[in-house]
């Protein structure tokens, strides 16, 4: 950490190692592709390394850091001129994790489609949420926005995305 | 009893009500066939999510810079910054007079010139050089 920082290297290092799994697959819900999602994480660790002094202990890191990524990610796409949207499941594309990956895959062509049709706002919610696996807390800290505005995002964007899941499976 | 807001269902769900709320809304649930039926719309919903989400979960291979690396760039910094605060512009004259200052103000001259060079791509360094993986 810098000099100057009330971070130390092992507190920081400390956060950030439980999250990167969660972190790897909430980029590859943005950007569709390990490599890529790769990157973005990466980035995203410098910037939050370097930037930490901005980091204020009272609030989440992890919803911090997630925001990072996601600007990273997002950054990453507009670089390459794509848009973001979860196209995760490219079996080729995903990394071996020891689940069934290619079981889940398939049975997840219909959900894919279903995210797809959500707005970015709402998407954006369900990737932090099940992804990134934050909490409450977290998304608002991710997004800033309230932590009932994210109750209510969060319970609309399932409602739509039930309704779509259901129009896709008749 | 306070009715069930919708979004509260949601908030169960997601195991981030108050254990008075959480109760409140399990009895609600139990006792409501239309609020069963929503929450069990939105647990089968829950369950297909996590199971994607498992499925695209991998661990990023990613390096964090040292610490010791930051610091062999800011210290010269430091000292140059100190320095001039303390002698102004006229460093040099000081160092003339015996071959020690000379040598010290040669050393002192190429760690400087090492820094600026090193800051204008540090960010690279930082990357790649002396680098953990974690």
């Amino acid at each position: 950490m810098g000099i100057f920082s009330q971070v130390s290297e092992d507190e920081f290092r400390r956060w950030v190692e439980p999250l990167l799994e969660r972190a790897g697959a909430y980029a590859f819900s943005i950007v569709r592709n390990r490599e890529d999602a790769e990157d973005a994480v990466q980035e995203a660790l410098l910037k939050a390394y370097l930037n930490i002094r901005r980091y204020e202990r009272s609030r989440s890191f992890k919803g911090w850091w997630f925001a990072i990524i996601s600007n990273c990610c997002r950054d990453l796409l507009r670089k390459r001129g794509r848009r973001p949207a979860i196209v995760a499941v490219d079996p080729s594309e995903l990394p071996s994790t020891g689940n069934n990956v290619h079981s889940e895959v398939e049975r997840s062509d219909e959900l894919v489609w279903a995210l797809n049709q959500l707005t970015p706002a709402h998407r954006e919610i369900i990737e932090l949420r099940y992804f990134g696996d934050c909490s409450y807390s977290e998304i608002a800290e991710a997004l800033s926005i309230p932590a009932g505005t994210v109750m209510s995002r969060l319970h609309v964007a399932r409602r739509a995305l039930a309704d779509f899941y259901r129009k896709e499976k008749r | 009893m306070k009715p069930i807001d919708p979004t509260e269902i949601s908030a169960f769900l997601d195991g981030e009500l108050s254990p008075e709320d959480a109760e409140r809304v399990r009895h609600a649930i139990a006792e409501d066939s239309s609020l069963r039926c929503e929450y069990e719309k939105l647990a089968a919903l829950d369950s297909k999510l996590k199971g994607a989400a498992l499925a695209v979960m991998f661990r990023p291979e990613v390096t964090l810079p040292s610490r010791s690396e930051e610091i062999r760039i800011n210290i010269p910094l430091l000292v140059l910054i100190l320095v001039a605060l303390r002698f102004g512009i006229k460093v040099a004259p000081l160092f003339i007079g015996s071959a020690v200052e000379i040598v010290f103000l040669c050393i002192f001259l190429v760690w400087v010139l090492k820094y600026l060079l090193r800051a204008s791509e540090w960010n690279i360094q930082i990357q790649h050089s002396r680098n953990e993986v974690i």
